[in-house]
């Protein structure tokens, strides 16, 4: 099955607390961060309040992070090139302002010492209070099922998915739950009860669009962090680079130049535009590693 | 090899395909097959017959026909004949491509096999014909052999009556409505009837008269066929023994005769009302069954999927145009629509939504003509589905509508949509209470 993964609701305290990664080994396969409560996490919805926004590429190429606080703390997002609209988006955002995001998991971790989770969105859009609440809401109920399964996990010897479904729980919550109790030592269930409470409560009485000062020490942000986003950037715009070339070469039939045309249809194929595309080869170009042997040729030096 | 010698595989040619081609024709390419090429006979038949014939008329011909009970797994090309017991139909998406596909059970006298047929002949087959099968191919599928008509099978009803083996039939089984699946064949439900109307189709043997309509209980309702009249009334509650489970688009369904073993059942049963609300589904629930019947799910849009928006099409047969042209028709003058393609989640999984046009002009609040007005001010189509994710895009919904399952997940064709717009204050006041209750 090809199913979409599904986008978890979960409090960036229970996120950003996450220490236990499932990275696939095989191409294209999912991988996940999973949670303390045992979210198994590759998507996520959140909502929020962004209170600060900061451009840390250049005003052509932008790349936006920001700070987008919940009832427990704060998600850290960030959207650069391969995420247009959506840094559009967070660019024009003069904080506080509500916003709605969907996007994936991210975690940078270059060494023990640098640990930061982050959200790489799909779709952000600006909301309101209203939606806001449903969301704190629906995360909370959602909260309050993981905390019951975790509380059967980890009175498990032997915490198993099958013995987590035999007690009636679904795949979903069962392989995160049994992941997140063989993984994490102990954990405080209480404190998340206590904040689902708070959190309702703050919902029951109405009392929207307050910001709450945001706890930044919950946030394991170290100053090379930017520095760790950076040479993600690059990374992967080798890679890209990369791709670029072997495209080039590959479409090479007879030595004469591969056709422009064909290139931007590969590199499409491979998920870099059009836009992205004519970048790289400028660079490529300027560096020396391909030439335009005739007009709308590309060919490997 | 000798003209004389050709002769009678001339004749058997000949009368399967008919005069269209000159018997000194077909003469001259069997000889020049089987001395040019060195096909043997039968090979050099058949490609004949498909060269000049419809292959699904060729009779069986010295075919090497094999009994069902004889079939083993993995066998490239067999042939036999059997009595179709069940066909059912679904859709299937291969490579992107939706395709519609065939399955049921096929018997002979000496036993029964499953069998799925991916190209679908013009002359669709039906429960109780008996057809000659050629080519067809055989897997092993849960340890037992199924078997597959691909495009290179040939399928031809014959005028022949078949006994089937002597199965003992199964005792149905007890079944919950909302836990029937794949793995139940005849069943005993006990339900209300929730709705039931009557419908004349056309047999073979003049006008006849069907009844259908949803039957339901505690945990779930599943629409049923009475072959016949059951006298079943609206809200009756009834066990129905022996009904068969069929799946039609991936979504179970009830068939039943005057053979059924109908029982009036007395006692406490829920009213049609309280059955008929609709619970809220999870989206995981969906995922991991063959589909449901009138579902509803409450979740968020996180994706409006290409295809949103302002469609057009052909006037025909109402495929999506692309680029004004439809793939049959070719270019056409194409008939406005509107519609969501859209990502629901829920928490729990995700599913497709097709909202369609008087939902999404109801979700939006603009009618097709004002889109239509809209994308030609703008000179732009697919501004209207810009407009869709403005409006829809992280926004909660509540759907109701069939589901039906493929690789792909879940998707859901709406019947009703709209924006959910719970009083969260006082559903967090009843949780935190709640919740206070339980320490
Ligand atoms: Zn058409």
């Amino acid at each position: 099955m090809n199913a979409r993964e599904l986008a978890w609701r979960v409090f960036s305290k229970e996120f950003n607390s996450s220490t236990l990664d499932i990275i696939s080994t095989e191409e294209k396969a999912p991988s996940y961060v999973v949670t303390p409560l045992g979210a198994k996490v590759n998507r996520v919805f959140a909502v929020g309040v962004v209170t600060d926004t900061e451009n840390i590429g250049s005003e052509e190429s932008p790349m936006i992070r920001a700070r987008m606080a919940d009832p427990s703390g704060s998600y850290y997002i960030s959207a650069g090139q391969f995420q247009p609209e959506a840094t559009m988006v967070l660019r024009d955002i003069q904080p506080p302002e509500f916003v709605a995001i969907v996007g994936k998991a991210r975690v940078y971790s270059p060494d023990e010492s640098v640990r930061l989770l982050s959200i790489r969105p799909e779709v952000i859009r600006k909301c309101d209070s209203k939606l806001r609440d449903y969301w704190v809401y629906e995360t909370c109920r959602m909260t309050l099922q993981r905390i019951d399964i975790m509380k059967e996990a980890m009175e498990m010897s032997d915490p198993s998915v099958e013995e987590l479904k035999k007690l009636g729980y679904p795949d979903y919550l069962a392989e995160g739950a049994a992941a997140a109790a063989k993984h994490y030592e102990n954990v405080d269930l209480r404190a998340f009860e206590e904040l689902v409470r708070d959190s309702l409560r703050e919902v029951a009485s109405g009392s929207t669009g307050e910001i709450k000062e945001v706890d930044l020490e919950e946030m394991i942000v170290s100053p090379e962090a930017d520095e760790v986003e950076v040479a993600e950037i690059k990374a992967s715009s080798e890679d890209q680079e990369e791709t670029v070339l072997q495209t080039i070469d590959s479409l090479d039939k007879d030595g004469k130049g591969s056709d422009w045309n064909e290139v931007v249809v590969d590199a499409k194929r491979r998920g870099i535009d059009r836009e992205r595309l004519e970048e790289i080869c400028t660079d490529l170009m300027d560096r020396g590693e391909i030439y335009e042997p005739e007009l709308g040729r590309l060919k490997r030096i | 090899m000798d003209k004389e010698d050709l002769s009678p595989h001339v004749d058997e040619i000949m009368e399967a395909i008919g005069d269209k081609v000159p018997r000194e024709k077909i003469s001259e390419e069997l000889e020049r097959y089987i001395d040019v090429f060195r096909l043997n006979i039968q090979t050099a038949k058949r490609t004949i017959l498909k060269k000049f014939g419809d292959l699904t008329e060729e009779p069986v011909i010295s075919a090497n026909l094999k009994k069902l009970s004889e079939i083993q797994p993995g066998e490239m090309s067999v042939n036999f004949v059997g009595k179709i017991i069940t066909v059912n139909d679904k859709e299937i998406e291969a490579r992107g491509e939706k395709k519609r596909i065939l399955y049921g059970l096929i018997g002979d006298d000496t036993g029964t096999l499953s069998y799925t047929v991916w190209d679908i002949p013009e002359k669709r087959f039906d429960r109780g014909d008996v057809i000659s099968v050629r080519n067809a191919y055989s897997k092993e599928y849960n340890g037992r052999v199924q078997l597959n008509f691909g495009s290179r099978t040939g399928i031809k009803e014959i005028d022949e009556e078949i006994e089937l083996a002597d199965i003992p039939i199964s005792t149905p089984k007890p079944a919950k409505i909302g836990e029937i699946d794949d793995d139940a064949r005849s069943v005993e439900v006990t339900g209300r009837i929730v709705s039931i109307e009557k419908k004349i189709i056309s047999g073979d043997s003049g006008p006849r008269e069907i009844f259908t309509g949803l039957i339901a209980d505690e945990t779930g309702r599943i629409r049923f066929t009475s072959w016949g009249d059951t006298r079943l009334k609206e809200d009756d509650v009834v066990c129905i023994s022996g009904a068969s489970v069929r799946f039609w688009r991936g979504m179970p369904q009830l068939n039943f005769d005057e053979r059924a073993e109908i029982t009036r059942v007395k006692g406490d049963f829920p009213d049609a009302k309280s059955l008929m609300e609709s619970q809220i589904a999870e989206i995981f629930s969906l995922n991991e069954g063959a589909g449901a019947i009138d579902v509803t799910i409450n979740g968020v849009i996180m994706q409006i999927r290409e295809g949103s928006g302002l469609i057009f099409r052909c006037p025909e047969c109402k495929r999506v145009l692309q680029k004004g042209s439809c793939r049959i028709h070719g270019k056409v003058d194409g008939v406005a629509d509107l519609r969501v393609k859209g990502v629901i989640d829920d928490g729990t999984g995700a599913l497709t939504a097709i909202i369609n046009r008087d939902l999404t002009e109801e979700l939006i609040d603009m009618t097709i003509d004002e889109c239509i007005e809209k994308a030609r001010e703008v000179m732009d189509y697919d501004s209207i589905k810009d407009i869709l994710e403005d409006r829809l895009l992280a926004q909660p919904l509540q759907l109701r509508g069939n589901v039906t399952v493929d690789e792909y997940g879940p998707m859901m064709i709406a019947q009703s949509a709209d924006r959910l717009d719970p009083d969260i204050k006082s559903e967090a006041e009843k949780l935190v209470i709640r919740l206070e209750e339980s320490e």
